[in-house]
Parts: C-alpha cells; sequence; structure tokens
C-alpha cells in the first residue's frame, strides 16, 4: 500500500485477474457423453485438468470517472471480463476490486419474462440488478416514455418485435443507474432517431457515472467514449494505455491496410465534435484571364485537369456536368496510387452568372450530413489575373472542418498549378 | 517505432500503483452465510418471480385459476376410478385418504421439477446478473407451497361429504407442512444445482418420483405393507409425513410427534447439505449454463 489516500480516486482495479473455465464439467453435460468419453479410455481427460483461462494476468486500474474500452476479437475474453467484473462470478486468479461499488452489467432486457407485461418486466428485470421497489416506481414513468412503447407496456413481451424489447430493455437500464456501468455490445438499438437518444442518454450518464467499461466491436464508438483502452488477445493482456495509442495499434493490427484517414473514421475521431454548420472562405489570385478561370470550372475537359485532391484525379468520362440551374454536378475521383474509385456527393447548380458566378448546392443523399452549399466568384483584376472566392457553407464537426477547408486549398493548389 | 510497443508488455502490473488486499480464501461455509445474507437482501425478487409465475401459470389456459382446485381433484379422480371402482379397494373415505397424500407429494414433485427447470430457464439472467442463485430454487419451492395451502383447503371442503369436518387439528398443518418445506427445498437446491451439470437429472428425477410414489404410502395404508419390511419402509419421510396430514385432517389427532421430529431434524441436515452442495456449484452455472 504506498498511497492509501489514493485508492479513493479509484472505481475498479485488477490485479493478476484471471477466470477460469472448468472443461471436464462444461463437457459432462449429459451421461451418455460422459459415459462414451470414459468407455472410449478418455476418462483421464473428462476427470483429468482439462481447464481454460478464458481471462489470465489481467491487469488494470481504473480511476473515477474513467472510461474503459475494451477490445479484441472474438472470444479473446472482452464479455467474461465484464461478467467478472458485474460479479456474474468470482475470480479464479488474482484480485478485482469496485471498492464496494455496484457494477451493473447493461445488456438488453436483463431476465424478461415472455409472459409477463412490459411494465412488470421492469420491475422483474430491475428487482434481478438489486434495485427496490420504490427506487422503480419513482422511475417508472421515465422509462416507459423512454422506451417510447405507448401502450403496449400492457402487452405481454412475447408479442413484441425485437426492436422494441430491446428499447424496453435499454430504457430499464439506462434509467436505474448504477455506479458502475458495464456495457456489452448494446448500440444501435431501435431507429436512427431513438439512437441519438440513446447515446445522448449515455453520455449524460458517463457524466455522473463513477466509472464505466465498455466492450464494442465499434472502435469509433470506443474511441469516441474511451478514455483508456485494454485490448485482450487471448484472455491476456496485448495492450492497455492512452485510448489513441492502443486503438492506433489495435487497428493497425487488425486493418492494417486501411489508410490514416480510414483510420481516423474508424476511430471516431473525426466525428468526436458536434456538427454544426461551418464556413470556408478562401480567397485565391489566379495568373489567368477570367474567361479561362471559369471555363476551368464549367467545362468537363477542363475540369478533369485539376479536379480532387493532390494525389486524386477526376477522368473526364466519371464527370457529369450540366452548367444550368437545376443541372447535376457528378465526380467519382481515382486515387493516383493504387486506383482506388471513390464517387464524390452529388450537387445541382443553383445559379449560373456567366464568368461571375456559380453556386452549387449538394444533393442531400440518404442519411447523410445536410447538403453544403457552395459559392465561386469570379473577379477580373484587369492585369490578366483574376481573384477567386471560393465560400463554402457545410454541416461538419470542427475537425471535418479543418480537413474539408485542407482539401479545398488543396484543390485550388492544382488549379493554379493547372493555370500557370 | 511501434515494435517496442507491441511487444507484451514489460511490466503489466506498473498500472496498479498500489498492492490490492489478498483476496479472502475461498472457503464453503463462508460462501454459503455470504450467499445466505444475499439472498434476504434481494427478498424483492423472490416475492416478485413466485407472484408473476403464480399469475402467469395458467393464464393462457381457459381454466386459468380454475385448475388450483381442478389439478388435485383430478389426480384423485384418477386413482378413485382405478382403485376404487374398479378394483373395488378402499374405505368409503378412500377419496380422502388418497387427496390427502397426493397434495403433499405435488408439493415435493412441483418444487422439485420446478427448480430444477429454473435454473436452466433462467439462463440469460445467470450470466448477466450476480443476484444470489438461490432465489430460483426458493421461488419455485414457495409457488409449490402456496398452491398446497390452497389444495389442502379444497381437501377439507372435499372431505366434507365423507362425514368428514375440519376441525382445530387442521391449524397444525402448519408445523408439518414447514417440515415438509425444510425436506423440499433441500431436495430442489441438491437436484437444481445438479441439473445444470448433468441435464439427464430432470428425465432420471421423474422416474425416481414416479417409483417414490408407490413405494410412499399414497394410494394404501402402510399397514399394507409387510411387518418385515416396515422398518426400511419407514424410513421414507413421506411415511411420517402423510401420517401426520391424515391424523390431523381424517383422524382428529395428533400427529406423531416423536417420528415428525426425527424427521424435521433430517429435514434439517437435508436443507443445509443441499444447500452446501448447490453454493458449491453455483459460482459455476453463468460459465456453464
Amino acid at each position: 500500500m504506498s498511497s492509501v489516500d489514493g485508492l479513493t480516486d479509484y472505481a475498479v482495479v485488477a490485479k493478476d485477474l484471471g477466470v477460469k473455465y472448468d472443461l471436464r464439467l462444461e463437457r459432462r453435460r449429459t451421461l451418455r457423453h460422459t459415459l462414451a468419453q470414459i468407455a472410449a479410455g478418455d476418462g483421464s481427460a473428462t476427470l483429468g485438468r482439462s481447464e481454460f483461462w478464458a481471462l489470465e494476468g489481467v491487469t488494470f486500474a481504473l480511476r473515477r470517472g474513467d472510461v474503459l474500452g475494451v477490445v479484441g476479437m472474438n472470444g479473446s475474453g472482452k464479455s467474461t471480463l465484464l461478467q467478472v467484473i458485474a460479479g456474474v462470478f468470482p475470480p479464479d486468479a488474482g484480485a478485482l476490486t469496485t471498492f464496494g461499488r455496484d457494477a451493473t452489467l447493461l445488456t438488453l432486457g436483463t431476465g424478461f419474462d415472455n409472459d409477463l407485461t412490459g411494465r412488470e418486466n421492469i420491475y422483474l428485470s430491475a428487482a434481478y440488478l438489486g434495485f427496490s421497489r420504490s427506487r422503480i416506481e419513482s422511475e417508472i414513468d421515465a422509462i416507459i416514455e423512454f422506451s417510447e412503447l405507448g401502450q403496449f407496456i400492457e402487452a405481454p413481451v412475447l408479442t413484441y418485435s425485437t426492436g422494441m424489447r430491446a428499447r424496453l430493455g435499454f430504457s430499464v437500464a439506462v434509467h436505474l443507474e448504477p455506479q458502475i456501468l458495464l456495457i456489452d455490445e448494446v448500440l444501435g438499438v431501435g431507429d436512427a432517431g431513438f439512437q441519438r437518444k440513446s447515446q445522448k442518454k449515455l453520455e449524460e450518464f458517463i457524466a455522473r457515472a463513477e466509472a464505466m467499461v465498455l466492450v464494442s466491436h465499434s472502435e469509433a464508438f470506443i474511441g469516441q467514449m474511451a478514455t483508456r483502452v485494454l485490448w485482450l488477445d487471448g484472455g491476456r493482456v496485448k495492450r492497455y494505455g492512452e485510448t489513441d495509442e492502443v486503438l492506433e495499434e489495435y487497428l493497425e493490427a487488425s486493418y492494417d491496410r486501411l489508410d490514416k484517414h480510414q483510420r481516423a473514421i474508424r476511430t471516431g475521431r473525426v466525428k468526436t465534435d458536434p456538427v454544426k454548420t461551418q464556413d470556408i472562405t478562401i480567397t485565391r489570385v489566379f495568373d489567368a484571364p477570367r474567361e479561362l478561370v471559369w471555363r476551368a470550372w464549367t467545362e468537363r475537359e477542363q475540369l478533369a485537369k485539376w479536379w480532387g485532391m493532390r494525389g486524386w484525379t477526376a477522368p473526364p468520362e466519371t464527370i457529369t456536368m450540366d452548367v444550368r440551374p437545376g443541372g447535376a454536378f457528378r465526380v467519382t475521383i481515382v486515387n493516383d496510387e493504387d486506383g482506388r474509385e471513390v464517387p464524390l456527393r452529388g450537387a445541382v447548380y443553383r445559379e449560373v452568372v456567366e464568368a461571375e458566378r456559380l453556386v452549387l448546392e449538394e444533393t442531400a443523399g440518404d442519411g447523410q450530413l445536410e447538403g453544403g452549399v457552395s459559392v465561386a466568384t469570379f473577379t477580373d483584376l484587369g492585369d490578366g489575373r483574376t481573384q477567386m472566392g471560393l465560400h463554402v457553407t457545410i454541416q461538419r464537426t470542427d475537425e471535418m472542418r479543418d480537413a474539408a477547408e485542407a482539401d479545398l486549398a488543396s484543390l485550388l493548389d492544382r488549379l493554379a498549378e493547372q493555370l500557370a | 517505432m511501434l515494435a517496442p510497443m507491441t511487444a507484451p508488455q514489460a511490466d503489466p502490473t506498473a498500472a496498479v500503483p498500489f498492492d490490492l488486499p489478498a483476496p479472502r480464501k475461498r472457503s464453503l461455509l463462508r460462501d454459503a452465510w455470504g450467499e445466505v445474507r444475499a439472498t434476504a437482501r434481494y427478498g424483492h425478487l423472490l416475492r416478485y418471480l413466485v407472484s408473476s409465475s403464480l399469475r402467469t401459470e395458467n393464464s393462457d389456459t381457459v381454466f386459468g385459476f380454475f385448475w388450483w382446485v381442478l389439478d388435485p381433484l383430478l389426480q384423485m379422480a384418477v386413482y378413485v376410478v382405478f382403485i376404487g371402482l374398479l378394483l373395488g379397494r378402499g374405505d368409503p373415505d378412500y377419496p380422502v385418504f388418497i387427496l390427502t397424500a397426493i397434495i403433499s407429494w405435488e408439493l415435493l414433485a412441483k418444487a422439485t421439477q420446478g427448480s430444477a427447470r429454473a435454473t436452466l430457464r433462467k439462463e440469460r439472467a445467470m450470466r448477466q446478473v450476480a443476484f444470489p442463485k438461490a432465489i430460483l430454487p426458493l421461488s419455485e419451492v414457495i409457488g409449490a407451497g402456496a398452491h398446497f395451502m390452497f389444495a389442502f383447503g379444497v381437501l377439507l371442503v372435499v372431505a366434507i361429504p365423507f362425514g368428514i369436518y375440519p376441525s382445530a387439528y387442521a391449524l397444525l398443518v402448519i408445523p408439518i407442512a414447514l417440515v415438509q418445506l425444510i425436506l423440499t427445498t433441500g431436495v430442489a437446491f441438491f437436484i437444481s444445482a445438479l441439473n445444470v451439470f448433468l441435464r439427464d437429472t430432470t428425465k432420471i428425477v421423474g422416474y425416481v418420483f414416479r417409483m417414490g410414489f408407490f413405494l410412499s404410502p399414497v394410494l394404501y395404508p402402510v399397514t399394507l405393507v409387510p411387518d418385515r419390511y416396515r422398518e426400511i419402509y419407514d424410513l421414507n419421510p413421506f411415511v411420517t409425513l402423510f401420517g401426520a396430514y391424515r391424523a390431523i385432517v381424517m383422524e382428529h389427532s395428533m400427529p406423531d410427534w416423536s417420528s415428525l421430529g426425527i424427521v424435521a431434524v433430517g429435514s434439517i441436515v437435508a436443507l443445509v447439505l443441499g444447500y452446501l452442495f448447490f453454493v458449491r456449484l453455483q459460482a459455476s452455472f453463468a460459465k456453464l449454463v
């Protein structure tokens, strides 16, 4: 004990934690099986030391307010770790403590009984989780409202769709607010609206909870939520540390073909901030007459010479452009190195003022961010040079704004090279 | 740059800058006591499981709650028709005689079979939540106990047409049923734990119970058993229990307290052993089901 005072800062500590599965018992499920094994001379294996360590030597310390993300392949012991923290079974080796705090595994529909109504199942589920009746009664209206089940709350759970069950389960779990919340792949419940609501509720929860441990196959979710990451591999700790570092390495190992940008998207670092309206204004002076700059923007063959960020090109055959108000604009860019094709979002011309002004509006696709608006203005400086203003309004996070600005600058750099 | 980071970490324990108190050595008795206390804290769940299962068990049947009355009566009718009418055996009050034992036997059968099913059926909850698993067999025993008390009332009414009127002795059903509940709970703990590991248990238990039914004096009086077997036969606790129930219902007399006392002591031993067996295995339930 180096510092007893320091202990109060901690919420969950595991030291050399091990969980063992006894294959001997696991296998002996029916008499026939056991007898067959003994008859086959496999008695020693049946009765012998066949055990399997689902977790071994796992050590980590979570301070209050920490969110631990657990990553690893299927069967690496992630769920077992949550179960042992929740106290579903005791550790078979090492030590684990939550310093007396209750740790609850948030899974959907804990202990639901199909014959009971939704309302009755709220009571049942909460009772399994050890909450008192009065606690449930004070929350029940909020739970029902959040679940959006309406009158179906009085119908047996048997009649519910998977989505309804999941909504009810999620609603019960987040409203009971255990001190330490353990989450095992529960997001992605319900429709987009409910998902947004759940995400918000979880964020509120995290702000209040002592600590949280979450298991997810979505690195984006982990990257967004976790303050520390534990990477399990075959029941052992492969890496444990800061989210960015561990996740980066984990992704490197798992998706070594992804480039950095895609990894950034997967880890959610692109999505961390709230999406808001962003304005980007870039002004450039090109050493070319205004007519030429205008043509570079409005003629397919000219556009194909420069469109695309550095490292990408837009072959003329991939470009669709109908330069008049209401006309379509569509481009697919091709990576110079590996030939990867990425179709960009389509847009519609809103205004076309010959050699002066061009307004494009992105078409909002299904489930995509709201379309942005780009306004390009062309001014003749009189000395054979042209000043171009590009004003873009888009719905992006702050970080994505910076990326978009860099992309636009890169685009205009290429135009400048082309016109020079 | 990345190589030393991906290599198995130098010292994983460095993440924990202090020692955790060494976990206490696991001892079965200490675990069992801890479980008892945890179970007491979960009384709310126990009540809820009992009431919801009693409410829903017949909810999809036409007769619904009526089955509480019909179940014992129809069972009685089967044997009355078979033995009373076809074989022409039995006294005039034979239906009351067998109904007394049938409801008591049903308490045992319902509780143990229900417990064995419960530890499998509630597997999802067991894998997700840390709750005292003893709640599951306990809720089945209590549910079966409720059925029994109700059926006992039915028995007292059914007895009236046979000239057997309820007396104050009927109140002694409480201590007698208590002894049987203790015994039943012990058996239920044992069987429900075993069933998780050996799924044949429920089938085997089904046959053992059927044999036990005929080896116990449900359909015949103990006097039918040859004297030379009586010593062994009387080891069956149900000889004493059925005798006690029949004494208070049919004979309006005290039960045989001394043999009931012996059965009570044996039942407590069975409960403790069954519970220890259950506690010993329950930590593995969540890993196996």
